[in-house]
């Protein structure tokens, strides 16, 4: 299937270039997370949020929806099964959204580098755009990933989103071949004989 | 003149038996249509000669004067039952099945126009007999339970009326309202009627009226007869007969308000009897309500809410106040305006899906844009949100409720206004947004007379909500006084001011500028509906991702309690004891033993001796 997925909603202000910088800086400094936790980080990202390291000085909410959200926080370790939701949440969050990728989990299987089910490299199913080593981070390094972000957001390097854009059928190949192609509307109607 | 008056009460009347005789395709709905404008011409040629000075006319029939009266007060009640005529007649024309309905819809619209232009009691109780004999008629088609539901109601009501007159004839002997009320107004200083046979009348008459506009307990009947007849019809039903309900309150006043002063006196610095009245209203707007968010039939919603908004015209009422008046005359107009609107798009939605329950629907502003636009305007107007009518009759209701000092009855519009919001945004939600059911794909827009009809009410919906002025200038013409002080746009009261066009202008400015930011704002992509947040997991069309029932349940759970207590319950119970009772006095008294019918004899004249007459 090499049909584009126009599902999500393009984000290009030609009419105000001018103001780039501007909402560079305005995007960078209101980061609002989807709080979607996967493996062992989900236990490592309330600290974050709350008294001790309170991200929340950064402008960064977290939020139950994707629609709302522009940072995606891949907190682990990611299956098959998980990675279709993670797949489909990002795709609905609007452009432009950025990645963060904790552990090593995400980069390359870590500990589970001969899981049958962990998946090895997210980076081949959607765009990360910044990676932090260790298993688990400290805060100190999330909060420093974050900050990494920033800059990449100010700098316009964090572009994942565009990567995801422009190389849509090289992502969706990598998706198609782990799930099977038609793995949404498979993955649907399992359940309905079971309602 | 004297043939203006016949022409408006009697050509729909006629119409509709010509329309009935014929039964020609075509023809019918044609002559139906034209019975239904011509009292609107007519009353709109006669508004400024009305104004001048009231129109009568008399006739002599059987030993009985009947007088025909058309005045400011019940040229404003015919304008808008005509107005909702109309538009009735023009939906009708394609939801009707047959010209029995015309026959009688048409009959109901003479009766409901002669209720508000009778002088004296007994063409009063004629045409009201007339409006609930064709109303009757109109529901019996569909089902019978309901009608004689209905029915059963309608002549207690009835009957109590005509018991009332009887009582006020004897005292007064008179007839015609005017004599009555210069009788009742000498009275209430020489006192020969004395308060039980005035709390007598009042309270036959608070019953015959009561069933008329709906007001608990004596609503049963509402829900069952306004969903089960020609849909079109029913905002003729719920938009201008209930209001015959609310006139009749309203002449309680005209005739009897000195005489009930006097009788019963006053509570708190309140006339006892309107504060009854205004009680009246406040539970009915409150109970129904709560009712009307409840129903899973949009033709149930539909019909509680009417009696919730006819409890606001007798709330305003029983306020006593002139600026009370100003606000209920204002809702008579408003709520026949866009409820009559509401059970037009219920008549689209029924007529185009053939379904009348919320779990069957959804998805439908897609397939009908100008019926959905409609249904919009009558929600803005029912839920009083600015610039529609609702909003400004609704103000002025508020208004006259603080400045009446009963905070609980301000209260409880207040709340049944909450409650309003609640059941249209049900409505909105389940028929119009979500996920559309698969065989919902090929519904049309609404047959174009229909629209028609539609766009005659939502109209003044939005007329009157940007120049309120219009409105209530009339209203103070026809209470004499400044009741309601302003020009066109703009409403003073003693306690604040409303400004319908300055509204409408920040409102129109705000939205403008919401556009621009939406348009401007992002490049926006039109996604499929189930191309939503299922909490990431995939959906399909299979699923069903709208509410469509039981959309209230924490309210209903919390409402168990009074939900335990029904009145429609307590009703079919007395029903069925009654029908028990005829059944045992048949089975023990006419037993078929000879011998039982002469004790019978020997009782009765053992009886006459004992009376002394043997
Ligand atoms: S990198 Fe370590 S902490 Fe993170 S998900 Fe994998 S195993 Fe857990």
């Amino acid at each position: 299937m090499s049909e584009r997925n126009d599902d999500f909603i393009t984000y290009e202000l030609q009419e105000f270039k001018l103001f780039e910088p501007l909402f560079r800086w305005a995007r960078k400094k209101s980061l609002w997370i989807v709080a979607f936790c996967t493996g062992c980080g989900g236990i490592e990202m309330p600290p974050l949020f709350t008294a001790r390291y309170d991200i929340e000085r950064f402008g960064m909410m977290p939020n139950p929806s994707p629609r709302m959200a522009d940072l995606f926080l891949i907190t682990g370790y990611v299956t098959p099964k998980t990675l279709k939701r993670i797949i489909i949440t990002y795709e609905m969050i609007p452009d432009p959204k950025y990645i963060i990728a904790h552990g090593s989990c995400p980069i390359n299987g870590g500990v589970y580098w001969d899981s049958y089910n962990v998946v090895k490299q997210l980076d081949k199913y959607i765009p990360i755009d910044v990676a932090i080593a260790g298993c688990m981070p400290r805060p100190e390094a999330v909060m420093d990933g974050i900050q990494e972000i920033m800059r990449k957001i100010e700098s316009g390097e964090a572009d994942g989103w565009k990567r995801y854009r422009e190389n849509y059928e090289w992502y969706r190949k990598n998706q198609d071949e782990l799930f099977g192609e038609g793995w949404r509307e498979r993955d649907a109607r399992r359940w309905l004989a079971w309602i | 003149m004297i043939n203006e008056i016949l022409l408006i009460l009697f050509a729909p009347l006629v119409a509709g038996v010509i329309a009935w005789a014929l039964d020609v395709k075509g023809v019918r709905e044609a002559i139906g249509i034209i019975g239904a404008a011509i009292p609107l011409a007519v009353l709109a040629k006669l508004y400024s000669q009305v104004l001048d000075e009231a129109i009568n006319y008399s006739i002599t029939v059987s030993g009985f004067t009947l007088q025909l009266q058309l005045n400011p007060m019940s040229w404003y009640f015919a304008v808008i039952a005509s107005l909702v005529g109309l538009a009735m007649a023009l939906g009708m024309a394609v939801t009707s099945r047959n010209s029995y309905d015309w026959l009688f819809a048409l009959m109901s619209y003479t009766g409901v126009l002669g209720v508000f232009l009778s002088q004296d009691f007994v063409s009063f109780f004629l045409l009201w007999e007339l409006m609930t004999f064709a109303s009757f008629m109109m529901v019996l088609r569909r089902n019978r339970h309901e009608s004689l539901k209905y029915f059963v109601l309608s002549v207690i009501g009835a009957y109590a009326m005509l018991i009332a007159i009887g009582m006020l004839y004897a005292k007064t002997g008179a007839l015609d309202f005017a004599t009555i009320r210069q009788a009742l107004y000498m009275d209430a200083a020489m006192g020969t009627i004395t308060t039980r046979e005035m709390a007598m009348i009042f309270g036959l008459f608070l019953v015959a009226f009561g069933v008329k506009a709906g007001s608990v307990p004596l609503h049963v009947w509402a829900p069952g007869a306004y969903s089960e007849t020609d849909q079109s019809y029913t905002a003729f039903f719920s938009g201008a007969l209930s209001k015959a309900g609310a006139y009749g309150f309203l002449l309680l006043y005209i005739l009897m308000g000195y005489k009930l002063y006097a009788a019963f006196g006053t509570f708190n610095n309140h006339l006892v009897f309107a504060y009854i009245i205004a009680w009246l209203g406040a539970i009915t707007v409150v109970v129904a309500g709560f009712l009307a968010v409840l129903q899973e039939d949009i033709r149930k919603l539909f019909a509680y809410s009417s009696i919730s908004q006819v409890g606001y015209i007798l709330l305003a009422f029983g306020l006593g106040s002139t600026l009370g008046f100003a606000g209920g005359l204002f809702h008579v107009l408003s709520h026949a305006v866009f409820k009559g609107l509401f059970w037009l798009v219920t008549a689209a939605i029924i007529l185009q899906t053939g379904k009348t329950q919320f779990k069957d629907m959804g998805g439908l502003a897609e397939k009908m844009p100008f019926t959905f636009a409609m249904g919009l305007i009558a929600v803005l107007s029912l839920a009083g949100i600015p610039p529609t009518a609702g909003f400004a009759s609704k103000w002025l209701i508020y208004e006259a409720a603080i400045q009446a000092h009963m905070p609980l009855v301000a209260g409880a519009i207040f709340l049944g206004s909450g409650i309003a919001f609640a059941y249209v945004v049900r409505f909105l939600y389940a028929v119009w947004f979500g996920q559309r059911p698969s065989d919902l794909e090929d519904v049309k827009e609404a047959p174009l007379p229909l629209l028609i009809g539609m766009a005659i009410l939502a109209i003044p919906n939005l007329v009157f909500g940007i120049a309120p002025g219009l409105v209530t200038d009339y209203i103070n013409k026809m209470l004499g006084g400044e009741i309601v002080g302003g020009d066109y746009y703009r409403l003073v009261t003693q306690t604040g001011t409303y400004n319908a066009l300055l509204v409408t202008i920040v409102l129109t400015i705000g939205l403008a500028i919401a556009g621009l930011i939406y348009i401007y704002g992002a490049r926006a992509r039109k996604v499929p509906v189930t191309n939503t947040y299922q909490s990431g997991n995939p959906v399909t069309e299979e699923y069903n991702l709208s509410i469509r029932k039981n959309f209230y349940r924490p309210l209903a759970e919390a409402l168990e309690f009074w939900l335990k207590y029904s009145w429609d319950r307590f009703y079919e119970r007395l029903a069925s004891m009654a029908e028990d009772f005829a059944d045992s006095l048949r089975e023990s008294f006419y037993n078929g033993n000879v011998q039982s019918y002469s004790w019978y004899l020997a009782v009765v004249l053992l009886i006459l001796a004992l009376w002394g007459v043997l």
